[in-house]
């Protein structure tokens, strides 16, 4: 017999084992003892607590799929939204290496003209108030010094 | 009471206090407005500008954006047909219609006037009943809080997903990553890897802006550009542009009803306004001589709904400011800025915090007053620009105050990181229909979940079963019990 499983079946199973690891090997290697310990006073009881309602809720939500399926499940992650993240990670990695404020011009810049290549005169002037307010907001109101990225500290 | 009260509004009346008040609310409206930005993305935005004021002030400025945000929903989908929020989805039917009909400065009009009194009712609710609530509130032990948050957070994960096990698992989630960092009492590591920056746990900031404004840029993004929806203009003549006399009291039935329904689902955890804003609706309709007049575009279509999810703000600060429990996201977002300005809300508030809590009772007066001018300013002035600004120049920038956001807070470039993985992690949850309600909630709820819990063992000796000995807990339980299989037996066997 061929049973299918629905998607929200093999999230359920995928979430379950990623618990099951958890409780078994990562709670008890990354929490640290200091000695005997009143069982209220172990820093185990809440992440374990925690864990368990996560491994029960997740084996109800695999059983549920099996006998509950829906037809149309279909989870739609586009191509173009992998690129929007990958343009995030890209502004993450630019501020890391030449700061917030070259970082952020550039990505704006970039970023727009990837979305529409349309008007990069308005392009420019939005990015330079953005960026000015920014620096008026932040460095001189606030006092917040915004990273100036590992080439230029 | 009444001293408590003017001290308050002594408290607020100050040009600093005034201004945050009048900035809030403005950037509510115009976020709200725009389609695609919430009132939950603006205060989260705006929380690590407000970290560095006093505490009325920075308060005051995030609960102006929640209610300009509440409002600025309704002028997009009077003017779009397409709402600003979930919110205002309600409004649409006859707020539409109405524009369509030349309407549109009255439809937007009625949508102010009912939002700012649903407002005000739900502040005379929150100011009568919070104190009297708090001092009941003050008698419950560890055992019974711990129980409370179980019971809070079965019915938020219940009511906000698609079925209770998703949202048990983002609740459950959501507690196992507050347990990141330092042990509360023992002061031993948990779960860091080693990493430094996790000893004080996972900041609360960098992860709200993550899960609420990133996901929604990407969706936003992923959608066509170029979709060109016609912008209904603001009517010329003056008799479809005010509200008479006559037509104002016409309303008043729909907005009454309208604020009972928001006050009381606000003040239930995890509902909110959007159900607040169709059952308000649903009900005057019901209720109506004129029911088939109902989505022709009459003005009691759009007073319910709009009295219905403002009067929400009130009723949800109920069990927030009494029992430390958040009933939805904006207002788990306002807790944490609370926490973050170290104020715990919670029964001791009113003992520990009184002058503080008066003052953003004054702070929400002042609010809908400010409400009411900006908002007929914008009717006039800004309301058709807001609802054509671009996607392409709108959505990167506001990524760029993601970053800086984040950043600003605890100033580490660790938190732009912590962003951006809960920016991917909020996506795939949305994608997945996995709520993230319970996950925030129940990351916020996590320190006095575990205090209260570890408390109560130690109290009880270790034998956790004394809590069957406590009515409240019993109650409590009871009622997580049922709530439990009642979810399970609607919500899985419907689908």
């Amino acid at each position: 017999m061929r049973m299918k499983l629905s998607i929200d079946s093999i999230i359920a199973f995928v979430l379950f084992l990623i618990g099951f690891i958890t409780y078994l090997f990562i709670i008890p290697s990354q929490i640290q003892v200091l000695g005997f310990l009143h069982q209220g006073l172990s820093p185990f009881v809440f992440p374990r607590v925690a864990v368990s309602g996560f491994l029960i809720s997740s084996l109800v939500l695999f059983i549920r799929g099996i006998f509950y399926k829906k037809e149309n499940e279909p989870i739609e992650i586009t191509s173009k939204s992998l690129v929007v993240i990958l343009w995030i990670i890209f502004y993450l990695l630019m501020i890391t290496f030449i700061g917030y404020y070259f970082g952020t011009i550039i990505f704006l810049f970039l970023f727009m003209t990837y979305l529409d290549k349309g008007n990069y005169f308005k392009y420019i002037i939005v990015i330079a108030i953005f960026v000015f307010a920014n620096y008026i907001l932040f460095e001189k109101l606030l006092r917040i010094i915004l990273p100036r990225g590992i080439f230029f500290e | 009471m009444v001293h408590d009260l003017m001290v308050g509004f002594l408290s607020v009346t100050n040009l600093g206090a005034i201004f945050a008040i009048i900035s809030g609310v403005s950037v509510g409206v115009i976020l709200g407005a725009i389609p695609g930005l919430t009132a939950t993305m603006g205060i989260a935005l705006i929380i690590p500008i407000t970290f560095y004021m006093d505490p009325v002030i920075s308060i005051s400025m995030l609960i102006g954006a929640y209610k300009g945000g509440l409002y600025g929903g309704s002028i997009s989908a009077i003017l779009l047909g397409t709402p600003g929020t979930d919110a205002a989805a309600a409004t649409i039917i006859d707020g539409y219609k109405m524009a369509k009909m030349g309407k549109s400065g009255k439809a937007l009009r009625v949508a102010l006037f009912s939002s700012v009194i649903g407002d005000l009712t739900s502040l005379c609710a929150l100011v009568f009943l919070a104190p009297i609530i708090a001092k009941f509130t003050l008698k419950i032990g560890p055992g019974e809080y711990f129980t409370l948050i179980l019971f809070s957070l079965t019915i938020i994960a219940g009511v906000s997903g698609e079925y209770v096990s998703k949202g048990l698992i983002a609740a459950f989630f959501g507690f196992f990553l507050a347990t990141i960092g330092m042990d509360p009492i023992m002061g031993s590591r948990r779960l860091t890897f080693g990493i430094l920056e996790l000893d004080s746990g996972i900041a609360i900031m960098p992860m709200l802006i993550g899960l609420f404004a990133v996901p929604e840029i990407i969706i936003q993004l992923e959608q066509p550009l170029s979709a060109n929806i016609p912008v209904l203009m603001i009517s010329k003549k003056i008799k479809d542009s005010i509200v008479s006399i006559s037509e104002f009291l016409k309303c008043l039935k729909a907005i009454f009803i309208g604020s009972g329904i928001g006050i009381l689902i606000g003040a239930i955890p995890g509902i909110g306004s959007s159900v607040s804003s169709w059952l308000a609706y649903k009900t005057v309709r019901e209720n109506s001589k004129n029911a088939n007049e109902f989505g022709t575009g009459i003005i009691e279509g759009i007073a319910a709904p709009e009295a219905g999810n403002n009067a929400v703000c009130g009723g949800a600060l109920i069990p927030m400011l009494t029992l430390g429990v958040p009933g939805s996201i904006p207002v788990a977002i306002l807790m944490s800025a609370f926490i973050i300005q170290g104020i715990v809300p919670g029964p001791l508030i009113f003992k520990e915090h009184g002058p503080l809590v008066y003052g953003i009772f004054a702070s929400l007066f002042f609010s809908n007053i400010v409400l009411l001018l900006i908002g007929l300013l914008a009717i006039k002035y800004i309301a058709p620009i807001l609802c054509k600004i671009s996607k392409v120049i709108l959505f990167p920038i506001i990524l760029g105050f993601c970053f800086v956001g984040a950043f600003a807070l605890n100033q580490t470039f660790f938190d732009v990181n912590v962003m951006v993985v809960f920016g991917i992690i909020g996506y795939l949850m949305r994608k997945t229909n996995y709520p993230a309600a319970p996950f925030l909630i129940a990351m916020i709820l996590e320190p006095f979940a575990e205090g209260n819990l570890r408390r109560f063992i130690i109290l009880s000796g270790g034998n956790i079963f004394t809590l069957f000995s406590k009515p409240l807990a019993v109650i409590f339980l009871a009622l997580t019990v049922f709530a439990l299989i009642h979810f399970f037996r609607t919500k899985g066997v419907q689908k």
